[in-house]
């Protein structure tokens, strides 16, 4: 039993050792990849060149002529984050991990494990 | 003596039978009839120039006796040198002409002194070229000379007339006369001359008739003339050139026309006349001579001298009428006339008097007076709605002709009933030929029902008064005429009693007695200083009841004076001018829901031409009133004490929108004002209020309302008023609210509700979303803010009820610009706290409404500003665990739908929270949590400070990390709740007395809190040395957000 133990031990904390260090493997994305618009359900994010952006969402009875304002920018390859602009002079910060970009998909997720999803519209 | 006789006789008697015997022997021996006739014959062919025929010749004594006679038969001249269908000129049954014996016999004359023709025709004839048929008598000069032509004088031939008596019977004679277009034609006319004259004595008797006369004038007038049955007689006696006698004339039967249009038909002419001419003076004297006409007789009396050697006609003539008949009158009116009379009924007297006085001449005239004297004259015409009765007058007159500046008429009286409306009128008028001018008074007595025939018959008004009305007018004609006022002196008094006038059958106007006074010129003209007042009206009522079922009004006006002044107003290039003054003890009434109740309303409205442009108005208004009381149903209710408006407004036409057009301005004063208005909860007190109103401005002057436990006084002035009418500017207003107590709660509540309205936006508010988006329907009817409109509201309260909390020193702004609804900066304290308050609301559209605030809490008691603002225990649950003075920074913005719902897409908030030496208050959380973490808790947990930055995008709440310092305990907290209070946090124990640092997750909800030990996470976030880069950016990330939320404070 005990020599049972001794084999497997080693091998799970290995397993675990690799397993933990794939799952925090930082990926490489390509920022340019993030300019352009992009769906989530209703939700409409666009990403301009030079940090700007806008977000609105249709189901609110929210147009894109009534969009409200953010800047954006990308650190640590993957680390995306926004500051929302508010009219009475406010700043929301919001800082998520992304987790995929791609031409077509852009996935990114908060401390609290929220994840988005989005796709890349016209 | 007897024998003398005898003798006497004898020798007469053989005197008169060798008379006799020698006329018989001349008559039928001597001068027979075959002598006679050549010896005629030959001497008449040297007075005839034209064919002539005679029967016979022959001398008569005993049928002419004492003359004798020289009898021609059957004498025909005929004349063909003028072409005439009948060339027979004369022709003469028998001719009589008696010599002077005594002439013939002494100085061998042959005179002739009597002429007499029977059964004669003539027919005498001028052709176009004036050649006449009738010279045809001639006297030779020279009996050697063969010319028997017109070289010889009539002149010569009348010589041998000395005719004293002339007898005509049964003459005929045809007058045509081509050259002047004259016919005529005379039937039976028989005439019988005596006239004797020496020099200044003798005398005439003349009796002349004849059956029908026929006379026409065909030149540029034609006239027609038909006397049947014509006598004239005229005798009298001449002594020294006196002449005295009688002239009758008798034409029963004429008729007259002109034109072919008959004047007169069988119309009886009569004159008789006893005259006196005086040849001297050529002076005609008449003593009642009557020249009549049918019945109408007018009587001359006076004299009038013939034309002298100027042509003078000196007249001195009294005429007098007696009583004619209208009737009569009218049945002279000739045909081509009737139509204007045939509808005509008129009856009564007319009597005419006067003299005629002076010299006539051709540049002078005599005075001329005359007096008209009507009497129970009766007149119904169809164009006059009223049949004339009891007409009676007398009217005298000056008729001047030399100056028309003198001619006047006396109207003496005249008084008159149509149909029941009595009038009476009196005076005169003078320079009658020229401007007539007038001094009259009237007096009329009617009810005012009689007044209908003369209003249009599809008029529908009912009139019902008793109506008495006195007028004085002095004028002249024309200038009534013209409607020149100011040249009319006129005072007209209109007394009514039992007014009921209905129109329509909706609008009533009623009133017990008043009296109507028109004044002309205005008495109040020197006071009128805007304009030429000319015209003065002024009503006095006792009880003006007016009613107009249509517009649901139904006013009543006690003793009310109303005084109306006119100006020009023919003008038809300026506007008119009026001033209308009114002075009422009380005016009550219901219009539709609204009733009102005045006392004693005072004012004038002036109504005038703009001195811009002068066929524009501008109308000014003064008004006062002690009292007024006004109710719009039961939807408000408004009530004052004394009023005073001073209006103006000033046309322009050029303009396109109202303001601009009108140019309104009104300065308005009350106090003691209540308005209740049904969907505010409370009355509007308004102790005093003074505002002016310009066309680009509006300034309260001073105010102050009170509205239950606010007492404010707003002051200020919006202006722009004209751009923003014309959609080129913003409305802008900058209003000062001052008060020493505002309950803002009452106020909030007041207001809510206010704006339902408007529903403009509705139908964009979801065009634009795709028809998969599943939209909530907006149904509300949220506020919209005014969009053109900038408005200012600088605030200055002592005291203020927010909340149910007293805040001081309320200073700040609240603006609304274009849609936008801004307080800004707005500082206020409170026993809680300081504050600072920027909101924002904005209504794009009715489901997207912009509601921000930007809010800062300084010194704030945290248990109080959590009942201050409830919402933030929502958005930091943790922080009613604690207890002190903190300072509170938030900013918080959303879009709302129309039921002011938040979007929560796009609610975005930051917050700050500060606080020193506060207490953590126990609790069973913070019990497990100390639990766990294995601190100690005391009685009293004093928290040395506290930095918390939280923001809120869209649901989920992020409480940054801060950190706790509690006696020797440090801790951080940091997390996320979201708004369905699910909630996730984190406390690591950064600083303990414990070896180890620890780190607790709580997790779920308040009904089901998960608590787990897990590493500590921030341990060294506020350890520089040891912080990571991660800690680096959530203190910056905490920073940016604190800077933003304090660039605002004050």
């Amino acid at each position: 039993m005990k020599k049972r133990l001794f084999i497997t031990l080693p091998i799970l904390i290995f397993t675990a050792i690799l397993l933990s260090n794939c799952g925090g493997d930082t990926i490489i994305i390509d920022e340019d990849l993030i300019i352009g618009r992009w769906k989530s359900g209703s939700l409409y994010e666009v990403y301009e060149q030079g940090g700007s952006g806008y977000t609105w969402d249709e189901a609110d009875d929210v147009t894109e002529d009534e969009r409200q304002q953010f800047e954006w920018s990308i650190s640590d390859n993957n680390i995306l984050t926004q500051i929302h602009l508010m009219e009475m002079g406010g700043r929301i910060p919001k800082v998520y991990n992304i987790t995929q970009l791609t031409n077509t998909s852009l996935v990114y997720e908060d401390d609290y494990g929220v994840k988005h999803y989005f796709i890349r519209v016209e | 003596m007897k024998k003398f006789f005898k003798v006497f006789a004898i020798c007469f008697s053989s005197l008169l039978a060798v008379v006799i015997i020698v006329a018989i022997i001349v008559c039928n021996v001597i001068f027979t009839s075959s002598k006679l006739t050549p010896i005629v014959r030959e001497i008449a062919e040297d007075y005839i120039t034209c064919d002539f025929e005679l029967d016979t010749v022959d001398l008569t004594f005993f049928s002419s006796f004492p003359d004798f006679s020289i009898h021609v038969s059957n004498l025909i001249l005929i004349n063909d040198s003028i072409s005439l269908d009948n060339d027979t000129l004369l022709s003469v049954r028998d001719l009589y002409a008696s010599v002077n014996v005594r002439e013939f016999l002494f100085k061998d004359n042959v005179i002739i002194n009597k002429i007499t023709l029977s059964d004669s025709k003539a027919n005498i004839f001028v052709d176009s070229l004036g050649n006449a048929n009738y010279h045809v008598f001639s006297i030779a000069s020279d009996n050697t000379e063969e010319d028997t032509s017109d070289s010889t004088s009539l002149t010569d031939m009348f010589d041998l007339l000395d005719v004293q008596t002339l007898v005509i019977d049964n003459v005929s004679a045809v007058y045509v006369d081509n050259s002047s277009g004259i016919n005529l034609s005379l039937e039976n006319l028989n005439a019988s001359v005596k006239a004797q004259l020496n020099k200044a004595d003798g005398n005439i008797s003349a009796k002349i008739d004849f059956d029908k006369a026929v006379a026409n004038y065909s030149d540029s007038t034609a006239i027609y003339a038909l006397l049947n049955t014509c006598k004239f007689v005229v005798d009298g006696d001449l002594k020294d050139n006196h002449f005295i006698g009688n002239l009758n004339l008798l034409l029963p039967n004429n008729t007259f026309a002109l034109n072919n249009d008959v004047l007169a038909k069988d119309i009886a002419l009569a004159i008789e006349a006893p005259l006196e001419m005086n040849f001297d003076l050529l002076m005609l004297n008449l003593k009642n001579a009557s020249l009549k006409v049918n019945d109408f007789v007018v009587d001359l009396d006076g004299m009038m001298q013939l034309p002298d050697d100027k042509g003078n006609v000196n007249m001195d003539v009294n005429f007098k009428t007696n009583k004619w008949k209208l009737d009569d009158l009218i049945a002279l009116v000739p045909d081509c006339y009737s139509d204007y009379v045939k509808d005509l009924l008129a009856s009564g007297t007319i009597n005419l008097s006067g003299t005629a006085k002076g010299v006539y001449s051709d540049n002078s005239f005599p005075l001329i007076t005359a007096n008209i004297i009507l009497k129970d004259g009766n007149v119904k015409y169809p164009d006059i709605p009223y049949t004339l009765s009891d007409i009676n007058t007398a009217i005298s007159a000056d008729v001047n002709l030399n100056d028309s500046a003198v001619s006047s008429v006396l109207i003496n009286y005249l008084s008159l009933l149509a149909d029941n409306i009595s009038i009476s009128a009196s005076g005169n008028i003078d320079d009658v030929m020229g401007k007539m001018l007038c001094d009259l008074k009237l007096n009329s007595s009617l009810a005012l029902s009689d007044l209908s025939p003369v209003l249009p018959s599809d008029l529908p008004v009912d009139m019902n008064a008793d109506i008495k009305a006195d007028v004085k007018a002095k004028f002249a004609l024309q200038d009534a005429i013209d409607l020149k006022l100011e040249k009319i002196n006129a005072l007209a008094n209109i007394q009514y009693a039992d007014l009921d006038v209905v129109y329509n059958d909706s609008i009533k106007v009623k009133d017990t007695k008043g009296v109507i006074e028109i004044i002309l010129p205005s008495k109040s003209k020197k006071q009128n200083t805007l304009f030429k007042e000319l015209a003065q009206a002024e009503l006095k009522a006792t009880d003006l009841h007016l009613v107009a079922d249509n517009m649901m009004l139904n006013a009543k006006v006690n003793k009310p004076i109303i005084n109306i002044g006119l100006g020009e107003f023919l003008d038809t290039t300026k506007f008119i001018s009026a001033i209308c003054k009114f002075d009422f003890d009380r005016l009550h009434g219901a219009m539709d829901t609204i009733s009102f109740d005045v006392v004693n309303p005072v004012g004038d409205i002036v109504i005038m031409p703009s001195a811009k442009n002068k066929s524009n108005p501008a109308i000014k208004l003064h008004y006062n009133s002690s009292s007024l009381d006004m109710n719009l149903g039961r939807l408000l209710a408004v009530d004052t004490k004394k009023i005073i408006i001073n209006a103006s407004a000033d046309y322009d036409d050029k303009e396109t929108n109202i303001l601009a057009q009108w140019n309104p301005e009104a300065f308005v004063d009350f106090n003691q004002g209540n308005i209740n208005y049904s969907e505010l909860a409370s009355v509007v007190k308004v102790p005093e209020i003074k505002f002016r109103f310009r066309p680009n401005n509006f300034d309260i002057e001073k105010s102050r309302i009170v509205i239950d436990d606010s007492d404010f006084n707003l002051s200020g002035n919006i202006t722009n008023l004209k751009n923003f009418m014309d959609d080129q500017g913003l409305l802008r207003a900058k209003l000062d609210f001052v008060s020493d107590i505002t309950n803002v709660d009452q106020l909030m509540a007041l207001v809510n509700g206010f704006g339902s309205s408007d529903t403009a936006q509705t139908q964009t508010d979801t065009a634009q979303l795709p028809d998969t988006v599943d939209v909530k329907t907006a149904e509300g009817d949220p506020f919209m803010v005014p969009k053109g409109v900038s408005v200012a509201l600088n605030t200055s309260i002592k005291n203020a009820i927010f909340n149910s909390k007293y805040i001081h020193d309320v200073n700040g702004k609240l603006t609304i610009r274009d849609g936008v609804a801004i307080v800004e900066q707005m500082g206020f304290t409170s026993d809680a706290a300081e504050m600072q308050l920027t909101g924002l609301y904005r209504s794009d559209r009715r489901n997207h409404l912009f509601c921000g605030l930007d809010f800062h809490l300084l010194k704030i008691d945290i248990k109080e500003l959590i009942n201050l603002i409830p919402a933030v225990d929502t958005i930091v649950p943790m922080l009613k665990s604690f207890e002190g003075k903190a300072e509170f920074h938030i900013a918080a913005e959303t879009y709302l739908n129309s039921l002011y719902e938040p979007k929560m897409s796009t609610l975005r908030a930051a917050a700050a929270l500060e606080g020193k030496d506060l207490v953590l208050l126990d609790s069973e959380t913070f019990s497990t949590i100390a639990k766990y973490l294995m601190f100690s808790k005391k009685t009293k947990n004093l928290v040395d400070s506290l930095s918390v930055e939280m923001t809120v995008f869209r649901n989920e709440i992020d409480i940054y990390p801060f950190l706790i310092s509690m006696d020797k305990w440090q801790a951080v907290l940091s997390g996320r709740h979201t708004l369905d209070n699910n909630f996730n946090y984190h406390i690591s124990l950064t600083d303990c007395p414990l070896p180890v640092r620890l780190g607790l997750d709580v997790k779920g909800n308040f009904d089901d809190m998960k608590f787990k030990l897990v590493p500590c996470q921030y341990k060294a976030l506020y350890k520089p040395e040891k912080r990571k880069p991660t800690d680096e950016r959530i203190l910056s990330l905490k920073k940016l957000i604190s800077d933003a939320l304090k660039e605002n404070v004050k």
